[in-house]
């Protein structure tokens, strides 16, 4: 699998169904197996194959913090306060992430993440730190 | 000493053997910490030479673009 935006998203967005501002949408970030199917092609958050509860992780994931998007130059950047981390958890197989936007129980997907390999935490904590909000690497850039 | 959450409980930090992992990935760096129990406790030998408890940080370098249009 590789990262991606959602083409769903990309055709919501057009319809302005997706608010990043900070009193905007609800947005989350969920954890998944690696025998989900997650791509282009996702268009909705489902909890099928998405790691257990455990330690803080439920259900649903991570609810992330908006902060108003911002532009570097020509880019327009959408990204998120804080790091997604969760604590005393106890994974085997972590290989994925989706964020999504929970407006009105419409788990809207967004973007998918590949975190590059199976990762594994044992009674441990498990981080994402997204990255910086420039130009060239912030989470959601429009060119 | 301090004390380490593992799956075996609260154990001294000195009964433990600490290995740090990094490995890139490309779009991401992914950095772990394991934590093996050596201590001499009977109630824990089971455990003796096991990961009690494994930390993982993903980071990634570069988020994901909505590459712009041709420049009109």
């Amino acid at each position: 699998m590789t990262q991606a935006l959602c083409t769903s998203f990309k055709i919501e967005m057009l319809k302005a169904q997706h608010n990043f501002a900070a009193a905007g949408h609800v947005f989350k970030i969920a954890l998944f197996k690696a025998a989900k199917v997650l791509n282009a092609g996702t268009t909705v958050y489902n909890g099928t194959d998405e790691v257990g509860a455990s330690g803080t992780y439920s259900a649903g994931g991570f609810q992330l913090t908006n902060v108003d998007p911002s532009a570097d130059g020509t880019t327009g950047m959408v990204t998120f306060s804080g790091n997604p981390q969760w604590t005393g958890v106890t994974f085997t197989d972590c290989t994925q992430a989706l964020i999504y936007n929970t407006n009105g129980g419409s788990n809207r997907a967004v973007a998918v993440l590949d975190f590059g390999g199976n990762q594994a935490v044992t009674a441990g904590t498990f981080t994402i730190n997204l990255p910086s909000a420039t130009a060239t690497t912030a989470l959601l850039r429009f060119i | 000493m301090s004390l380490v959450n593992t799956i075996a409980g609260e154990i001294p930090d000195t009964d433990l053997e600490t290995t740090t992992l990094e490995k890139d990935s490309g779009d991401t760096i992914v950095m772990s910490r394991e934590w093996k129990y050596k201590g001499a406790d009977p109630a824990l030998a089971e455990h003796v030479g096991q990961v009690v408890r494994r930390d993982c940080w993903v980071t990634m370098k570069t988020g994901i673009s909505l590459a712009g249009a041709a420049e009109l």
